[in-house]
């Protein structure tokens, strides 16, 4: 046996939603960031339901990870290992598979019942459909059931430890260190029958890779060293970083923050993570419904406090009006949309972002609002707090549309010390003695009207949905004044570009293509454009759109300096709709609406036929 | 009289004659002699008539959305439990649109003092039959009379575990002020329904209540620890029968008579809401005030750090 050196490999777990899948995944990530010090990327796929029927192809639930020396460009379509803990699992990562990678499969598990469910006919472990692959025939679940026997004695039980089992064996496969998860299983389940079984099984897995060599060679990564030595590092996904940049918002200001949710996949998480967090100054609610979240927050608002209210595309669909209510009102308040295949109820827990014109343009009336986009999981840190700082300082809504892929995909982050964040423009929020205050109170300043949270004395006023007078915080359904309001409100989103910093090109600024991305598609062509396209003769350059209302004011002078301009997005083409009739120039539109993130090869082929 | 700070001394555009121009006095009057500060006071409302309340009162105060003020109010109250909030809402408003709202808000106590003015019927879009609409009452969509049973906000509040509830009309300026001020110091939901006329669209619907000469014999004020006694000389009185209903009886022992308890939960209280106003005697005044934890107490109680959270805790946790 011999030790290889790698720089990266790719790893898809595959079994029922009840296998334990996700759980396996995680700890195999955080053991690649902690004792490894590797660069990881995660990106789950799982069904909607609990519990799915065993065995069927609708019901398997996914873990990619990606482990590196290097650093890592987003998630890739082609993996190297595959572990199949049954037919089904077999038949959905198959075609994921590179020729020659590793597939581990449970071969207890391919009988006639389970070939049935997965409507596969020959049994593959039995013909010849698997030469192209370097197969590790394992039965896992007899295994699994040997070693824990003595101390679960139900079947059920014991084979439920067979995930660990499977974690063991590529844990030994690519060189990993046990420790983290066994402590983790010591904290999960004390000092339980579940704990030690579970530790038992992954010794068991580890040392079966160890002894019977059914793998020529043991693999190992060396340390990414992309942070100093001192940093601390830790897996964070999109969902984390909102509810983390919100809490840091609000400690940095000494504010008080609020936020009222209504659970909905694929932004429930978020809630989850506050929810932790629950204190004197951070103030968690679970609602009745989104419409209820949504003027909650706004009603914390009014009252003064940093708030905001995280859902996914139908809760949005309810929480428009309310939104409108916060134009007019001129209220600061951040929501954000984990976008999902939509419309109706779609595919709940798969990835869209078809949710940007109704983000831009939703609501009755001229109803402006600020549409921001991160496009990374740690960037989601980052979006808030500049969400938050856009709403408080030109109070309006700010929109920002997350989607599922970044919601529940995980990279390596750096906590940033407080000091750092300081440093950030948009860290400082214009508040006083635990409260909100009008930014422009003392200056003479035409944008909005006079924002006085409740409890100042002789400022005693009347604020609502209904249409003001201009000057005086009166309404008014005067015919000129509504058309003054309606501009003064445009203004105000307009003036926004004034806060946005020129737009990062990647490339030259000036050459034959410019694509534009925007959220988590751009990870993916960054991808593609590192390591396919730098050795293509024509200027390529590429643009992860960050600021979709209102537009950078650098945009179009970008735009007017390359031949073509392609917009890759995964909907009907909202993006490129909108680049269109703003700045009456030809967009090139490459678009896909699967529920699925774009592969590599079709954005790479996609782009080639432009070139 | 000194000037009442109160007053917003904006032109008030409900019609003449409405029922909620005296509902308007009545909170001016007794905020202002409650000594209350105009600027620690906000009136959150919906979509209506009832919206515009806030308008008229010198305080702060914030038109919200058609049946979501509720939710606005609760947002507010969980970040400034130093403000007292009062929440008006209509009947259309709270027990069509906004029901959900309003049962959630009672449910979860949060100090709110909620105004509700119910006058049977929608008067801002001009007249039409709302969830408290009698049967049969004609109106533009339903020119044959309404086919639909009325729901009753009184009964919903109450078993929802409201812990404030009363009823007053519209013109009863000495029933405001026993309730308005029972109302502020009671910590937790207050609901207080306003039998209002809607003197253009649904109107003389309560006028048998307001007859100077009639009302004694029609109306009955509960009263915490007293006796449901009522009549022009309170020789009536009503009696739980056997089978649990309730029965009007003349000259009494007061040794047999019940004796009304507000400070608890009891079966008076929602037998005594059934009754409508077309009933004899329909009850008015303090249906129920109970002590019992608010949202903020229960918040409070159930968070584990009592301190500051700082974002080395954080980074230390995650």
């Amino acid at each position: 046996m011999n030790t290889i050196n790698i720089d990266k490999v790719i790893i898809r777990f595959i079994g029922d939603s009840g296998d334990g899948i996700q759980l396996i995944g995680n700890q195999i990530s955080n053991t690649s960031v902690v004792f490894s010090g590797n660069d990881i990327y995660t990106f789950v796929e799982f069904p909607p339901e609990i519990k799915a029927p065993a065995g069927s192809i609708t019901g398997v639930s996914s873990f990619q990870l990606t482990i590196s020396s290097k650093k890592i460009y987003g998630v890739e379509d082609k993996i190297d290992v595959l572990v199949a803990m049954n037919p089904a699992a077999l038949k959905v990562g198959l075609p994921y598979l590179k020729k020659n990678g590793i597939l581990i499969i449970d071969t207890d598990t391919f009988n006639n019942k389970n070939l049935n469910r997965a409507k596969i006919k020959s049994n593959p472990i039995l013909d010849d459909s698997l030469l192209d692959y370097r197969i590790v025939k394992v039965p896992i679940s007899i295994l699994t059931y040997e070693g824990v026997k003595d101390i679960l004695s139900s079947v059920g039980k014991a084979k439920r430890c067979k995930n660990f089992f499977v974690l063991g064996l590529i844990y030994w496969l690519y060189d990993r260190n046990l420790s983290d998860t066994l402590s983790w299983l010591k904290i999960k389940f004390k000092d339980s029958t579940l704990y030690l079984a579970n530790k038992k099984s992954l010794i068991a897995g580890y040392n079966y890779g160890d002894n019977l060599e059914i793998f020529k060679d043991q693999y190992h990564i060396s340390p990414a060293n992309l942070f100093k030595p001192d940093a601390k590092l830790r897996k964070i996904s999109g969902n984390t970083a909102f509810a983390l940049g919100a809490m840091f918002t609000s400690i940095l200001n000494n504010l008080q923050l609020f936020s009222a949710n209504y659970p909905i996949t694929p932004a429930t998480d978020i809630l989850h993570e506050l929810a932790k967090y629950n204190s004197e100054d951070i103030k968690i609610v679970q609602m009745e419904d989104e419409i209820a979240a949504v003027t909650a927050t706004i009603g914390a608002s009014y009252g003064g406090a940093l708030s905001f209210t995280c859902t996914s595309g139908p809760g949005l669909d309810l929480m428009q009006e309310g939104i409108g209510l916060a134009v007019m009102a001129e209220l600061p308040i951040v929501v954000i949309n984990v976008q999902r295949s939509g419309p109706s109820t779609g595919i709940p827990t798969r990835s869209e972002q078809t949710d940007l014109m109704s983000s831009i343009f939703g609501g009755h009336g001229e109803c402006g609002r600020i549409v921001l986009s991160p496009n990374s999981p740690s960037d989601c840190f980052y979006t808030i707090m500049e969400g938050f700082y856009l709403a408080v300082k030109y109070l309006v809504p700010v929109i920002i549309l997350s989607d599922s892929n970044l919601a529940n995909s995980s990279e390596l982050w750096e906590i940033p010390s407080e000091d750092d964040l300081k440093k950030l423009k948009y860290s400082n929020i214009s508040c006083l003695n635990n409260r909100l205050i009008d930014i422009n109170n003392t200056e003479n300043d035409d944008l909005h009207r006079k924002w006085v949270i409740p409890g100042r004395k002789g400022f005693e006023c009347c604020i609502g949905g209904l249409e003001r007078n201009e000057k005086r915080n009166e309404v008014s359904y005067d015919p000129d004044n509504h058309f003054l309001m309606v501009k003064s409100r445009d203004k105000k989103i307009k003036d926004v570009v004034n806060d946005i910093p020129n737009t990062i090109v990647i490339g030259k600024r000036k050459g034959d293509i410019l694509i534009i991305t925007w959220g988590s598609v751009f990870t993916l062509v960054n991808n593609v454009y590192i390591n396919y396209f730098s050795d293509i003769e024509q200027d390529i350059s590429l643009i992860s759109l960050r600021y979709l209302n209102p537009l950078p004011s650098d945009l179009f002078s970008i735009i007017l300096d390359f031949k073509k301009v392609i917009v890759i997005e995964e909907n009907m083409g909202q993006l490129a709709y909108i680049l269109r009739s703003v700045y009456t120039r030809k967009i090139i539109s490459i678009y896909q609406v699967t529920g699925k993130p774009f592969s590599i090869e079709k954005i790479r082929t996609e782009v080639l036929k432009h070139i | 009289m000194s000037k009442n700070y109160f007053d917003s001394c904006r032109e008030v555009k409900w019609c003449p004659g409405c029922g909620n121009h005296s509902i308007l006095m009545a909170m001016q009057k007794n905020l202002f002699s409650l000594g209350l500060k105009n600027e620690n006071v906000v009136f959150i409302s919906g979509i209506g008539c009832s919206g515009r309340f806030p308008y008229y009162i010198n305080t702060y105060g914030f038109h919200t959305l058609h049946g979501r003020a509720p939710a606005v109010a609760t947002g507010l109250a969980m970040t400034r439990p130093d403000l007292t909030i009062w929440l008006v809402i209509g009947d259309g408003d709270g027990f069509s649109i906004g029901l959900g709202h309003v049962l959630h808000m009672i449910r979860r106590n949060i100090n709110i003092n909620v105004l509700f003015i119910n006058n049977g019927i929608y008067g801002l879009t001009k007249g039409q039959y709302s969830p408290t609409s009698m049967m049969n009452t004609i109106t533009k969509s339903s020119p044959d009379g309404s086919i639909e049973k009325p729901i009753n906000p009184l009964l919903l509040a109450l078993t929802a575990g409201a812990t404030f509830v009363a009823r007053v009309i519209d013109i009863d300026k000495e029933g405001f002020k026993d309730i308005i001020s029972e109302s502020l110091n009671h910590k937790g939901i207050s609901f207080i329904e306003v039998l209002q006329n809607c003197n253009v669209f649904n109107d003389k619907i309560h006028s048998h209540l307001k007859d100077k000469k009639n009302k004694l014999n029609r109306l009955l004020y509960l009263k915490h620890n007293k006796y449901l006694d009522f009549g022009d000389n309170s020789q009536l009185s009503l009696q739980l029968s056997n089978d649990l209903t309730l029965n009007v009886s003349e000259n009494i022992n007061n040794k047999d008579k019940i004796i009304y308890k507000s400070d608890n939960k009891n079966i008076l209280q929602t037998l005594l809401a059934e009754k409508t106003f077309l009933d004899i005697p329909f009850p008015v005044g303090i249906f129920r005030s109970i002590k019992d934890d608010t949202y903020e107490d229960l918040r409070m109680n159930s968070i584990k750090s009592k301190k500051k959270i700082k974002i080395s805790d954080i980074s230390n946790s995650i």
